[in-house]
């Protein structure tokens, strides 16, 4: 990890305590939106 | 149209451009033109990001998307929020560090100017066709659809967004950006509702979704690994990813859109906005187009979509052809409903036995339709050669101009040239940034003052409005629009992408090695898909989304490969 990018880490996000977790926010709800689209898709075909 | 629709559609489009010019009015230096000053906020950034992305072709194409082969093409857009991810994570804090105008200024710090300027190149070349495109693409069915001159109407799009972004520059187009995307947003939700009020009250909302479902519009996912599959689920999560890394972390119309941002968290978080929001917003527009499928089952739909070509066919000899086969589509038509109205009744049953035969019954007749029109396009290509015998970006339209009330009609058109409009500012506004700081001020004239090279900006800008306008002028209609877009993307991207890979994960990668990796890896990509068009593409046989992935392998695999030839 370059300077750049470990010095980007450390500024704080709104409402999360790391940027991190914003990531695994946005991934969670990726997750969450493939599994409707395969429910959706299940019971409507 | 009616009177008052046209008020609101050139009150809308008059707005804007005025908005644009007197929210920018005395920009008079070159870091505001091309940053924005530094000033923008997240939810604006992410605003811009997702305003620049949706072009006319979005909501012309994508809903006929659904309409004709179902929801699949949501599966596309699964890679980008990964993509935001990995841009924020490391392209962002590098590009603020060396407070660049442009992508490219990144490279020359990493390798050397030949590799900057090979990169600005391709994005020159590529991003210049693709103003054409955007201009183009709403343009050939706006005219058609409004009965206008098409070079005319080239013009009126490309005059009208060249005039706020050639005085306000990046805060002009971020300004007017907010204001289109909310017109956008309004004008799909306010469809989307009247698309689902306009069906016969007998038909609730449970029973269109069946009816889509069961008619095979509704299948968004599709985990079928299938390399010629051009949107499946393993396409979204590989293919995808870097054509989305390449577009938002490579290509300057929007890398323009972030750094205009306050600061690096601000960008970072106007680039989660679009990785969280992206995805439902293709959906609803999607599933728009899925309920136009439906309204279009209980209501009789031409057999033809594009009125322009049909009253065409209808001065020729084909003529009678022409209508005994509309005869014959409004005939299966007729029994196609009964069969739907069935298919409602057994799904209310529950009876699974009595569903399935409905369904097979239903998509029986739906085959026939599709066969009619099949040869309705065959008639059409007799009768006026040289037409465009691909009717989906007009289905959408076609059921607004025909179903909307009086006033949404002028409002949705207003979405669409809203959206041609954001998608074109963003785009004259990197090529005339590009083309300024990778090429004038760095080649041509590197001493001069801030207000020299705010002027040469403007007029930068300016030509490259003009060029986009002469390109739409000349182009020929593609197979669908939005391929169009995405297929120029994809043999161009993946050599940028290939080269900003190299520069921030491989360390001991020199200039050379990527400069000429990046050459031979171009080069490669539009011979491979030569080989695609015609056939004899052998392994190589794939979807251009593949391109993608393949490009920036290729560059990262030449560069090691130069660099071991050169070190023995």
């Amino acid at each position: 990890m370059t300077d750049e990018i470990k010095e980007a880490e450390e500024n704080k996000p709104p409402f999360f305590d790391s940027w991190s977790k914003m990531y695994w926010l946005v991934m969670a709800v990726l997750g969450i939106l493939i599994l409707l689209f395969y429910l959706f898709t299940q019971y409507y075909s | 149209m009616s009177t008052i629709d046209w008020i609101v559609l050139f009150g809308t489009l008059v707005s804007i451009v005025a908005y644009g010019v007197w929210k920018t009015r005395g920009t008079k230096d070159m870091d505001s033109y091309l940053r924005g000053g530094n000033d923008t906020k997240w939810w604006a950034i992410g605003l811009s990001i997702m305003a620049t992305q949706a072009s006319a072709i979005t909501f012309l194409s994508t809903p006929g998307q659904a309409y004709n082969d179902g929801m699949g093409f949501v599966q596309f857009y699964f890679g980008l929020p990964i993509a935001m991810i990995i841009i924020a994570v490391f392209f962002l804090p590098i590009y603020y560090k060396l407070k660049v105008y442009t992508a490219y200024e990144y490279l020359e710090t990493r390798f050397d100017m030949k590799t900057r300027m090979l990169a600005a190149f391709i994005f020159l070349i590529q991003r210049g066709l693709g103003a054409g495109i955007t201009i183009y693409a709403p343009s050939i069915i706006l005219s058609s659809l409004l009965g206008w001159d098409l070079k005319a109407t080239n013009i009126v799009i490309g005059v009208m967004v060249i005039i706020y972004t050639v005085s306000g520059g990046t805060k002009a187009v971020t300004q007017t950006q907010k204001i289109q995307m909310g017109i956008m947003m309004g004008g799909m939700v306010l469809a989307g509702i009247f698309v689902i009020t306009s069906l016969p009250s007998s038909v609730g909302f449970g029973d269109a979704m069946h009816v889509a479902g069961k008619m095979g519009k509704l299948n968004v996912v599709d985990f079928t690994f299938d390399l010629e599959n051009r949107y499946s689920f393993w396409s979204g999560l590989t293919g995808a990813v870097f054509l989305f890394m390449s577009y938002f972390g490579t290509d300057q119309s929007q890398v323009q859109r972030y750094l205009s941002g306050k600061s690096l968290s601000e960008s970072r978080l106007g680039l989660m906005m679009n990785g969280l929001l992206k995805v439902p917003m293709q959906f609803i527009i999607l599933f728009i187009g899925a309920m136009v499928f439906v309204y279009y089952q209980y209501n009789q739909p031409p057999v033809f979509f594009n009125d322009t070509v049909t009253e065409q066919v209808y001065e020729t000899e084909y003529a009678d052809d022409f209508r005994a086969l509309e005869g014959e589509y409004e005939s299966i038509f007729s029994n196609k409903r009964e069969a739907i109205e069935d298919l409602n009744a057994a799904v209310d049953s529950g009876n699974e036995t009595t569903i399935t035969n409905a369904k097979t019954e239903v998509n029986r007749l739906q085959r026939l339709s599709d066969e009619i029109r099949d040869e309705a396009k065959t008639v059409i290509e007799a009768a006026v050669p040289g037409a465009e015998t691909n009717d989906k970006d007009y289905v959408f339209m076609t059921f607004v101009m025909n179903v909307l009330p009086i006033g949404i009609v002028g409002l949705l058109f207003a979405v669409i040239f809203s959206a041609a409009m954001s998608s074109t500012s963003s785009e004259l506004n990197a090529l005339g940034s590009t083309t300024t700081i990778d090429f004038y001020k760095r080649r041509v004239k590197q001493d001069a003052d801030d207000l020299h090279y705010l002027k040469s900006s403007k007029m930068f800008t300016l030509a490259w409005g003009i060029l986009a306008i002469i390109v739409a002028s000349t182009l020929s209609l593609f197979e669908n629009l939005i391929q169009a877009v995405n297929l120029i993307g994809s043999l161009f991207y993946p050599t940028v992408l290939g080269i900003f890979v190299v520069a921030f994960f491989f360390k001991s990668i020199r200039s050379n090695a990527v400069f000429y990796a990046a050459v031979i890896s171009q080069i490669l990509i539009i011979y491979i898909h030569y080989l695609n068009t015609q056939g004899t593409a052998g392994i190589f046989t794939m979807g251009f989304l593949w391109y993608n992935a393949l490009g920036c392998i290729m560059v990262v695999f030449f560069s090691f490969l130069i660099k071991l030839i050169r070190n023995k």
